[in-house]
């Protein structure tokens, strides 16, 4: 019988302390009772097979320690938050995935692409564990007090049918003039982007023959194209998919947050213009220019990225407000009669 | 997985879950007589209503705390062994659950056949 002595030991490990003694004898003396029957049935001894298969039929000793816990059921956050609290998360993830993908390609013009790319996921994980967490620990209070004060019971016994949300408008479509003129508008700009290489006197104008931009703007010079790209095609996918409204704020939001996270490198830099002529009356007074230009450079993106910062958050509320009304959508399949 | 693994996975569970509420009624019905956990489980597999171990000894417990049983260690062929039996209130308990049981199959009886 060490099988079964080994068998009842594992089962003690995971019971209730108090218990222990009383189950085990119990349950001892049951498991006896099943070999001696199958004992007299055989009309032999059970041999070690025989016994296996009687503990096996009574379980793991986990599993079996786990029915005899009268503990309730727990957990963290309960069926009424658990879908907020899912919703929250996806969004987030999801925009800590696309930061970090444009945070990426930001980084794949530096110098060791390989190792940026890397720490730029750890630096993903780094940040997003914590947020998980923080937002977790928020609904699993939220969870509590809503148990705690009965507040689904509450609201339960004093809610009304009519102060349920109106239906949802008709979706409108997004506008075939507006895409038309964002295909226009992002084609001419994205093929200025192209020609700067160039020709530069598409940014300096005159003053071309004697300034540069700083080398340190072709780290940028792909992310900004991507960027751009990407608004040209939001245009060109709702002239065919107007339906889609979701896209543009969504384009926005996405570029918007990547603009910011080119800035945050772009401001590292030190110098933004260089003068070609340095050694000569004519160069002094570039080298004049240069500085206004990039005091004038840095004090534009600093703007810029106060701006962006503004429509960062104006976009994230629209594209919220354009998932609570597509969920809205899909999850009130009213029947034409009613609907 | 095949719609036909699916489907009895489904009958599995609705299975249970229809059992679930009538086994406490086979367990306290079994054990207006006093019987000892292992012969109680087979006492209730020979009237069809085969029970696993794991499930049984923790629902006895479970009702034993609950007041609807009373349990008692005696020895018996030179073994100790815990016998239940139905507590007072657990025979009232019985009494009204076997009304409802009655009450809910002859509604699905009528429904089933009408």
């Amino acid at each position: 019988m060490e099988l079964l002595e080994r068998y009842l030991r594992a089962v003690k490990f995971f019971l209730p302390r108090r218990e222990q003694d009383d189950i085990l004898r119990e349950l001892s003396e049951n498991i006896l009772s099943q070999m001696d029957d199958k004992a007299a049935e055989f009309g032999r001894p059970l041999n070690e097979n025989e016994q296996v298969a009687i503990l096996k039929q009574h379980g793991h000793p986990f599993v079996v320690a786990s029915r005899f816990r009268n503990t309730p059921v727990q957990y963290l956050i309960g069926p009424v938050v658990f879908p907020f609290y899912w919703f929250v998360l996806k969004i987030l993830f999801w925009i800590g995935l696309g930061v970090n993908a444009l945070n990426s390609i930001a980084l794949l013009t530096s110098g060791e692409p390989m190792r940026q790319l890397l720490g730029g996921l750890l630096d993903f994980a780094h940040t997003a564990l914590p947020v998980f967490g923080w937002v977790t620990f928020v609904f699993a209070l939220q969870d509590f007090f809503i148990a705690k004060f009965h507040l689904v019971d509450k609201l339960n016994q004093r809610w009304d049918p009519r102060s349920l949300p109106a239906t949802p408008a008709p979706q409108q479509n997004v506008r075939r003039s507006q895409s038309i003129f964002g295909l226009i508008a992002g084609a001419v700009y994205v093929a200025w982007l192209l020609a700067v290489p160039y020709y530069p006197y598409l940014i300096f104008g005159p003053a071309a023959s004697a300034l540069r931009l700083a080398p340190e703007w072709h780290r940028f010079y792909l992310p900004v194209v991507v960027l751009a790209i990407a608004g040209l095609a939001q245009a060109a996918i709702n002239l065919v998919r107007p339906q889609w409204t979701w896209l543009p704020p969504a384009t926005r939001l996405a570029c918007n947050v990547g603009a910011l996270v080119i800035l945050r490198f772009i401001f590292k830099t030190n110098s933004y213009v260089f003068v070609l002529v340095a050694d000569s009356a004519r160069g002094a007074h570039y080298e004049t220019v240069a500085q206004i230009a990039n005091i004038t450079i840095i004090a534009t993106l600093a703007s810029v990225a106060l701006g962006l910062s503004i429509a960062v958050i104006i976009e994230a509320l629209r594209c919220l407000k354009e998932i609570w009304q597509w969920i809205r959508r899909r999850g009130n399949p009213l029947p034409s009669r009613i609907s | 997985m095949t719609p036909g693994t699916n489907n009895h996975d489904m009958f599995e569970n609705l299975r249970l879950e229809l059992r679930r509420g009538s086994l406490v009624l086979a367990v306290l019905a079994a054990l207006r007589k006093e019987q000892y956990g292992y012969t109680l489980r087979k006492t209730l597999e020979e009237q069809g209503m085969a029970i696993d171990e794991g499930t049984l000894y923790p629902l006895l417990r479970r009702l034993e705390s609950q007041g609807l049983l009373l349990s008692e260690w005696r020895e018996e062929e030179k073994r100790n062994k815990r016998f239940y039996r139905l507590s007072g209130d657990g025979k009232v308990i019985l009494k009204q659950l076997l009304a409802e049981w009655q009450r809910i199959n002859s509604s699905l009886d009528g429904m089933v056949k009408g």
